[in-house]
């Protein structure tokens, strides 16, 4: 089993980087009371990075990704989220097979 | 005070149902891990460290970008700031916890811990073996499905052909859901979508990520601002 010190080291970044949000939300974070605006700009964080990162590998690969990545939203809207798993990744290779 | 092995058992009871999130997770995240050229122990080691799925997926993402050091960082931060706002919520009802129960348990945060914790202080005090009995299943399920994923995820030579590499893309969206589907974050999105494609279009590699989360975080700033200044202006 191979461990890359070029791996370990962005695994150990990405370990603290993550233990430090945690961390400043206990010590920091539960002494203070954040105002309603700053509240919202970082609840709206998450969803704004996960937006960013799905939208231009959605609309800017192909049709497949394309048509697959909307139909994964459409199944999302009722189904649970495991189901707009399995739906992507099904659609994709589905839409890779009939549009190539 | 109920036994700690009551409580443990009423923290497993409640995330029960919801253990099939984690396994399918995780094993995508081992898949994903040795796609970016992980080993599978290196995946594992990851998945213990990290112990979030959202942020070890976007870490991945960015993970061969000659800035990576230094975009792997943002990665987590930006997606795991909620746990900011967790932890800050879930520490005030752990206050009566011993330092290293308090610490472990804040370490450890993830959704459903949280989100749990919060359902169970309405009825009674949140204890250490109630929030262990999610977490520890998790943890379980979190670190063997990114080995066996980690592990099959090696044994397939193009993983195009399962449309693995659609995995993370599939995982962002799947994730984003929940909050695509609250009102107040349907303008937010809209603008991290739109200028994260036109930045990708204008040849920002991987950074595009970061200007479109910006352009959301601003538009969502702006609305709560205004909502503030109307709000003020009717009292």
């Amino acid at each position: 089993m191979a461990l890359d010190p070029y791996n370990v080291g962005l695994i150990a970044l990405v370990t603290l980087a993550t233990f430090a949000m945690r961390a400043i939300g206990a010590v920091v974070m539960a002494r203070l009371t954040l105002g309603p605006v700053a509240t919202a700009a970082f609840e709206a964080m998450p969803v704004a990075v996960l937006t960013a990162v799905a939208a231009p590998a959605v609309f800017l690969q192909g049709w497949p990704e394309a048509l697959a990545g909307c139909l994964a939203v459409l199944v999302g809207l009722r189904a649970p989220m495991f189901a707009v798993i399995v739906t992507g990744l099904v659609a994709v290779v589905a839409f890779r097979m009939i549009l190539s | 005070m109920t036994s700690n092995r009551a409580e443990f058992l009423d923290g497993f009871r409640m995330v029960l149902p919801i253990l099939i999130v984690p396994t399918a997770f995780s094993f995508i995240v081992g898949a994903a891990s040795v796609q970016k050229g992980l080993s599978p122990l290196e995946a594992t080691l990851m998945s213990m460290g990290v112990f979030a799925g959202g942020g070890q997926m976007l870490a991945l993402e960015v993970w061969h970008d000659p800035r990576a050091w230094l975009l792997v960082m943002l990665a987590a931060v930006s997606i795991n700031v909620r746990f900011a706002l967790q932890a800050a919520s879930v520490q005030r009802k752990i206050n009566h916890f011993s330092l290293w129960q308090r610490w472990l348990a804040i370490s450890t945060l993830t959704d459903p811990a949280w989100g749990m914790s919060e359902v169970r202080h309405l009825t009674r005090q949140v204890t250490f073996a109630f929030i262990m009995g999610i977490t520890v299943p998790i943890y379980l399920i979190w670190t063997g499905g990114t080995l066996a994923g980690a592990v099959l995820g090696k044994l397939l030579e193009d993983p195009r052909v399962y449309g693995l590499d659609y995995a993370f893309t599939v995982v962002f969206i799947a994730l984003a859901l929940p909050f695509w589907k609250r009102a107040g974050a349907v303008l937010p999105s809209l603008a991290a979508g739109g200028v994260a494609i036109a930045a990708k279009l204008a040849g920002f590699s991987a950074l595009y990520v970061f200007m479109g989360a910006l352009a959301g975080v601003a538009v969502a700033f702006v609305l709560a601002w205004r909502k503030a200044q109307g709000g003020a202006r009717g009292a």
